[in-house]
């Protein structure tokens, strides 16, 4: 059986168990302070960050908002 | 003054030149020519005409629109006025297509940077000086670049643009070479303009802006109504000068510099011999601007200052620190260019962070704007700030910065992670007239060369180019004043640095050893890249043996053979030091001198003399030219395209970032593309088509902001907490409808996206063609140095192994086990090339370019810019790759 995926920005991830927005940024890096988050083209609030857990084949989208000097 | 906003104590008063002294200075001037000119009333963001003047010299303006009015002075100074017509304002808008249409119709297709005919125009567009919203200063300057022999733009803010605007006019031509030194002073309130003769006063920006300042205010409260440009001495040895634009900061009690940095243009502006213009204006308020519908223009400032308020220091802290900010951001994403953009990280970055700065340098709680009413204020300054080296050692400076390209280009990309040192060289850099960016970029190439071993200390007498070494690249800056030695060489720019290694500094071959007779004058170094500096070697221009200490040299071995040889070199000067290291060559008999045109033809690995001015070392030193395949090496990690250096971002894993910069009009400069987090990062733009509308949407929205005279920054360093819901969050639609209300508040238009992106496009296309007309402009010249592709040595391979082995596996799809470094090096750059090429294709679709990127008639004809000049240069072009289009519609074309 493959792995179990999920989509982070587009391209295929490794699905974890119990792994959640906040602790994906932190496995990226992912820590610049304009960012945009939707779960599978929902809007998710910083509040809730540590807070939603990512299931199988969820589509993430962490999107960085910064146009260069 | 709101309670928490400090006033500065400064000591500035060493470079604030006394009364008796600024008398005696002005009572040297000579005024060559006097103009007076009737006031006028700003009508929808123009006065509709701009001030043209030429310094002196011989040279056909024939081309340029006439002169409306003028006077004529002593050593052929024209003073005059040119009309803005309709045509002007509707294909060029203002700002940077006022300084391109002017450019155009001053130079030939020949025009040298130093040619009297080259113009170096300035223009703040129908925007500038609204002081209701954030960054609305700004100032583009254009000019035939020495580096790239193309027409160049630069923004840049400080007081001078909206100053010239409210004094009466949209544009300053300065055209012709004077003999002497030159000051134009604009008083906008007497409507009256003056060249004068001006033999004393300094060239340096941060003395001469003070002098000018303190000359032609009438009082202390009138310093506000002055400002300055200016360049530097470094200008007028290298090819990247940069243009300082002043205000003065009463906070502070000084004037500041603001610098149109890249491009060389302040090199264009010292060979004609003008120290500075000088523009006074009295009465800055919120109508100057004369808008049509102000109530527009201030609620979009009050939504504006509301968010900076709010969130700024949630986000990006630039009002604490400015766009220093992203250093470490940069650093942790791997885009910090680190030693000649090898890598993007470096474990030492934490030493140059953004927080280093604000707890020790950058003074806090002041507003820092570079024009009134700039919420985002992000003009940051370091107060006084004590200098350790060069000529003004011992000074208490203000230094405009750091921005974050200087810690990119004079930090990390030359490996030196020194917060003060960078500091220190940025203030040289800008007191000298010299652009920051290009001079880390070029360093770090010059870095490079040497630490593989293509030359070594003969060449640079004496100068240790290792990364790091904070006095080396202190000394190329003080060398570059001088006019001596190897800075002078290194400021010319990369694009000339590979051309003048490769005919001089080339290893002599074994079969010509015989013409030295002996003296063995090359002392051949292993490749000693990326080795930590066990040593340092010093030189003529004044280090301080006790700041070597604060550059980490504490080793007290190497401080007392420093000092040693201080004692012994520098004679009585015993507060400096430096290894007195280049040999004095004898000439040697039987090497023959050749001419600069036989050099091309000359054997690799044979001595030759050479009489060429160029190169500054003409103590008998034979030349040897480099073999091909060192000329070729140095080709692969000489970070330029057109002869501009790249600025400050690693670009290697963003395709459109690729693109962004080698396609770029002027050269590998950001600010018309900044794509790397959407591509990278993000994954907004994956295909091909994707990639080419951002490159097709962002350099036109960027362009807009150079025809206005808006700063970028306010657009998206903030975001509008609404801007997650919008269908186009990095768009920044909310911030994108405030500049609509704004131009609609000031000229009464309406606008939208594809009226702004037209807008914009008209003068994009317009200055595609103009470079076509100077020699570039072409396919071939959009191709970019092959390290800014991926990773070219396998130290870079190796630093990224995981990375790049899974994009072999994953994009490529070939199985990276059994594979040499080398094997994988080349495989996934032939990839990368391959994918480059695709992606110039799709852009140069979307942009109506022709495969080999000439503007098609269709396209000029779409824009409504099919004027005859644009037609009759791109024809013989479309002709020639079978682009013409057939049909009667487009037969008048054919006899344009
Ligand atoms: S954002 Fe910064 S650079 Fe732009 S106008 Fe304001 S202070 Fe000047």
């Amino acid at each position: 059986m493959s792995e179990p995926l999920i989509q982070l920005n587009n391209r295929p991830y490794p699905f974890k168990d119990g792994a959640t927005i906040a602790s994906l940024m932190a496995e990226n890096n992912y820590d610049f302070p304009s960012l945009i988050v939707k779960v599978n083209g929902s809007l998710v609030d910083e509040d809730s960050w540590h807070s939603t857990v990512i299931n199988v084949n969820d589509n993430v989208e962490i999107i960085h908002l910064f146009g260069g000097g | 003054m709101p309670e928490n906003v400090l006033k500065v104590e400064t000591e500035y008063s060493d470079h604030i030149p006394s009364r008796e002294e600024i008398a005696a200075m002005k009572a040297k001037h000579r005024v060559l020519a006097t103009y007076s000119y009737e006031p006028s009333t700003i009508e929808r963001g123009y006065n509709s005409r701009s001030l043209y003047i030429s310094v002196g010299g011989d040279y056909d303006t024939s081309e340029q629109d006439p002169l409306t009015s003028s006077a004529k002075g002593d050593n052929g100074v024209v003073i005059g006025e040119k009309a803005v017509t309709d045509l002007m304002k509707d294909k060029f808008t203002g700002g940077k297509g006022f300084d391109l249409y002017h450019l155009w119709k001053s130079v030939k297709e020949d025009t040298h940077w130093n040619a009297p005919e080259n113009n170096v125009v300035i223009s703040p567009g129908p925007l500038a000086g609204i002081t209701q919203y954030a960054g609305t200063g700004k100032s583009i300057v254009c000019s035939i670049s020495p580096l790239t022999g193309l027409p160049f733009d630069s923004n840049v803010g400080g007081f001078f643009g909206p100053f010239l605007k409210f004094s009466g006019f949209d544009a300053l031509e300065l055209q012709g070479k004077s003999d002497e030194e030159l000051i134009i002073f604009i008083d906008g309130n007497a409507h009256t303009i003056s060249v004068e003769t001006a033999p004393d006063e300094s060239i340096d920006s941060h003395i001469l802006c003070e002098q000018l300042t303190e000359m032609y205010a009438e009082n202390e409260a009138d310093k506000m109504n002055i400002s300055v440009v200016a360049s530097g001495r470094a200008a007028e040895h290298s090819y990247i000068g940069c243009l300082n634009f002043s205000f003065f900061d009463k906070r502070r009690n000084c004037v500041r510099i603001k610098q149109a940095g890249r491009g060389g243009i302040g090199a264009v502006f010292r060979h004609k011999k003008i120290k500075a213009v000088v523009a006074r204006y009295r009465g800055v308020h919120g109508d100057s601007n004369n808008p049509v519908n102000k109530k527009l223009i201030n609620d979009a400032g009050v939504r504006f200052h509301k968010q900076m308020a709010q969130l700024d220091t949630k986000q990006n802290n630039m009002r604490k620190i400015g766009t220093a900010n992203i250093i470490e951001v940069m650093d942790r994403y791997d885009l910090l260019p680190t030693h000649n953009f090898q890598y993007g990280a470096h474990p030492e970055t934490p030493k140059i962070s953004s927080k280093v700065y604000i707890e020790k340098y950058v003074t806090q709680n002041v507003p820092d704007g570079c024009w009134y009413g700039c919420s985002m204020s992000c003009a940051k300054a370091a107060d006084n700030f004590e200098l350790r080296t060069g000529a003004y050692k011992g000074s208490k400076v203000c230094v405009d910065g750091p921005e974050y390209e200087n810690a990119g280009g004079l930090g990390s990309n030359v490996g030196c992670f020194d917060p003060h040192w960078i500091l220190e060289a940025n203030f040289y850099c800008d007191t000298y007239g010299v652009d920051t960016i290009s001079h880390g970029t070029m360093t770090a190439f010059a870095q490079e060369c040497y630490q593989r071993g293509l030359y070594n200390l003969d060449d640079t007498e004496g100068l240790d180019m290792r990364w790091g070494n904070g006095y080396a690249l202190n000394e190329l800056m003080h060398q570059m004043v001088a006019g001596d030695g190897f800075g002078v060489i290194v400021g010319k720019g990369v694009r000339q640095q590979k051309r003048i290694f490769a005919e001089r500094f080339g290893k002599v071959a074994p079969e010509y050893e015989h013409m030295l007779e002996g003296q063995a004058w090359q002392s051949v170094e292993e490749p000693i890249i990326d080795k930590p500096i066990p040593t340092a070697h010093f030189n003529k221009h004044l280090v301080d043996c006790e700041a070597l200490k604060d550059f980490g040299y504490d080793d007290e071995k190497v401080l007392n053979e420093i000092k040693g040889t201080s004692l012994e070199n520098a004679g009585a000067n015993n507060d400096s030091a430096f290894i007195a290291h280049p040999k004095r060559w004898e000439k040697i008999p039987g090497i023959p001198t050749i001419s600069r045109e036989e050099i091309a033809d000359w054997p690799a690995g044979k001595p030759y003399y050479s009489d060429d001015p160029v190169c500054p070392y003409t103590n008998g030193r034979p030349w040897v030219k480099m073999t091909p395949e060192q000329v070729a090496e140095m080709e692969e990690f000489g970070m330029e395209n057109k002869g501009l250096e790249y600025s400050e971002y690693l670009m290697k894993e963003s395709l459109a970032q690729q693109g962004g910069y080698a396609l770029c009009n002027k050269g590998p400069q950001h600010d018309e593309a900044w794509l790397i987090f959407m591509d990278m990062v993000n994954n907004q733009i994956p295909t091909f088509e994707d990639k080419a509308e951002a490159l097709h949407y962002f350099p036109m929205f960027r362009t807009w902001f150079g025809l206005l005279g808006l700063c970028k920054l306010p657009w998206n360093d903030v975001t509008p907490v609404n801007n997650k819901n919008e269908a186009e969050p990095h768009k920044f639609p909310e911030h994108v409808q405030n500049y609509f209300d704004i131009y609609e508040g000031v000229t009464g238009f309406k606008h939208n996206e594809a009226s702004m992106v037209r807008q914009s496009e008209r003068v994009y296309t317009f200055q595609r063609v103009f470079i076509l007309r100077m020699g570039s402009g072409m396919r071939e010249h959009d191709m970019p140095p092959t390290r800014s592709l991926g990773p070219i040595s396998a130290r870079e391979y190796l630093s990224r192994e995981e990375r790049y082995d899974e994009q072999l596996l994953e994009k490529i799809g070939v199985n990276p086990a059994d594979m040499s470094t080398e094997k994988k090096i080349e495989v996934i750059m032939d990839y990368r090339k391959d994918q480059f090429r695709q992606l110039v294709d799709a852009v140069y679709k979307r942009r109506g370019w022709t495969p080999n990127g000439i503007v098609k008639l269709e396209k000029l004809i779409e824009l409504e810019m099919d004027l005859p000049e644009l037609v009759r240069i791109v024809r013989p072009h479309l002709k020639a790759e079978g682009y013409w289009p057939s049909g009667t519609e487009f037969a008048k074309y054919d006899s344009m």
